[in-house]
C-alpha cells in the first residue's frame, strides 16, 4: 500500500526515462478534484550564470540533506526546476524525510515566507 | 574525543537513556559543520525522546531550581572545561527563567479568556512548528529556523550532559560549540517569548518581533503561491521538468 505524501517529504521520481530523479514536496493542494504536489526537483547540472546561480540551494556531500534525499552527487535544486504531479502518480517513490532547514531553504526559494 | 576520566557511578534513569543516547552520538562530530548536521539530524529524535518527560514535568515557577557556578572539580568542569561549564550554568539559568515565563503564555493560551485569535496564534507557536508545517499550514520562516534552533540546542545540551555524566573529557571546540547551540536556543526561545508578549530580559528579546504580522505574511504569501499552482494545473504546466 502506498504512503499518502506530505509536505516535507524527500522524494524520487521517475522523469525521461530517467530513474530517481530527487525531489522534496513543498506543498500539496486539491485543484479541481485533485490531489497535486509542487515539487522542488534537484539536477546535477550546474546553474549557468550568477542570476541562476543565486536562485538555486546547492547540496553537496556532507551538507545537511544529502543522505537524507539521499543523493550521490552534488546537486542543485532551482527556482526554475519546479515539477507538479499527482500524489497518486506512481513515478513518485517516498525516500524519506526532508531536513528542517533545507525544506525552509527551498520553500524560501519558490516564494514562501 | 578526549580522554575519559574515572568511571562515574551515576546510574542515568531509564527514561533519559533515549536522550543520553542522541548526546553521545553528536560527541562524535568531527568538526562545526558537522556537528550542525548530527543536530539537526537529532533534532526530531530529541522530541519525541523529551516529550514522555515532559509529561511528568512539574516545574514550579515560584521554586525555581538553583544553578550555581561549578568549580573547577564539578563533573561539568572536569569534562567541559572551567570557563564553558560556566557559560552553561548561565544558560542553564536564562532557561529556566524563559521558561517559566513561556508557561504564562502557555496558561494563557488554556485561559477561557483568551480570545479565538490570540488563542491560535499562541498555539501555532508554542506547538511544534515543524510539524504545522509539514500538515501544509503556513509557518513563517523565521519561526521554522528559531524552532529548529531551540531543539538543535536541546540535542547539544543532553550531548553536554552524556559527556559530562559518563565521565568524558571532550574537546575545547566540541565543547565550547555545544554550549554556543544551548545558548542560541536559549536566546531564540527568548525571542519567542518577547514576541507573544512576554519580554524575559534574556538576549535581545527586547526588540519584540510581531508575531502575529508574520503569521500573516506567510499565509498571504501561501495563498498567492496556491493560486499560482492552482493556474500552472489548469493551464497544463505539470509533469517533471526536462534536465537544463
Amino acid at each position: 500500500m502506498k504512503v499518502p505524501l506530505r509536505e516535507g517529504d524527500a522524494i524520487k521520481a521517475t522523469a525521461g526515462g530517467k530513474p530517481g530523479r530527487p525531489g522534496v514536496i513543498l506543498r500539496i493542494h486539491v485543484v479541481d478534484g485533485l490531489e497535486w504536489a509542487f515539487i522542488a526537483f534537484g539536477s546535477t547540472v550546474a546553474p549557468k550564470g550568477a542570476e541562476q546561480d543565486r536562485q538555486s540551494v546547492v547540496l553537496g556531500a556532507g551538507n545537511i540533506g544529502f543522505d537524507e534525499l539521499r543523493l550521490t552527487e552534488i546537486t542543485w535544486f532551482k527556482a526554475t526546476f519546479p515539477g507538479r504531479l499527482r500524489t497518486d502518480d506512481d513515478c513518485i517513490h517516498r525516500v524519506g524525510t526532508c531536513p528542517e532547514s533545507l525544506l525552509v531553504q527551498l520553500r524560501t526559494l519558490f516564494g514562501f515566507r | 574525543m578526549g580522554a575519559k576520566t574515572p568511571e562515574s557511578t551515576f546510574q542515568i534513569p531509564a527514561k533519559l537513556r533515549p536522550l543520553f543516547d542522541i548526546g553521545r552520538d553528536v560527541l562524535g562530530a568531527r568538526d562545526r559543520a558537522n556537528l550542525h548536521v548530527l543536530l539537526e539530524r537529532h533534532s526530531t529524535s530529541v522530541i519525541n525522546a523529551l516529550t514522555p518527560l515532559l509529561q511528568d514535568l512539574e516545574f514550579n515557577s515560584n521554586n525555581p531550581p538553583a544553578i550555581e557556578d561549578p568549580d573547577e572539580n564539578d563533573s561539568t568542569s572536569v569534562s567541559l572545561g572551567v570557563a564553558v561549564a560556566n557559560r552553561l550554568a548561565a544558560s542553564l539559568r536564562d532557561s529556566i527563567a524563559v521558561s517559566s515565563v513561556l508557561m504564562a503564555a502557555a496558561k494563557e493560551m488554556l485561559s477561557p479568556s483568551t480570545s479565538p485569535r490570540r488563542r491560535d496564534l499562541l498555539e501555532m507557536v508554542l506547538s511544534d512548528p515543524p510539524a504545522v508545517l509539514r500538515a501544509g499550514k503556513a509557518v513563517p520562516r523565521q519561526l521554522s529556523l528559531a524552532y529548529l534552533d531551540v531543539l538543535k540546542g536541546s540535542v547539544a545540551f543532553f550531548a553536554a550532559m552524556a559527556a559530562c555524566v559518563e565521565g568524558n573529557r571532550i574537546e575545547p571546540w566540541l565543547a565550547s560549540a555545544l554550549v554556543e547551540a544551548f545558548e542560541g536556543s536559549v536566546r531564540r526561545l527568548a525571542w519567542l517569548a518577547a514576541g507573544l508578549g512576554y519580554p524575559t530580559g534574556v538576549g535581545s528579546s527586547d526588540t519584540a518581533v510581531d508575531l502575529a504580522l508574520l503569521f500573516q505574511e506567510a499565509q498571504d504569501a501561501d495563498q498567492a503561491f496556491l493560486r499560482r499552482f492552482e493556474d500552472d494545473v489548469r493551464h497544463g504546466r505539470t509533469g517533471v521538468p526536462q534536465d537544463q
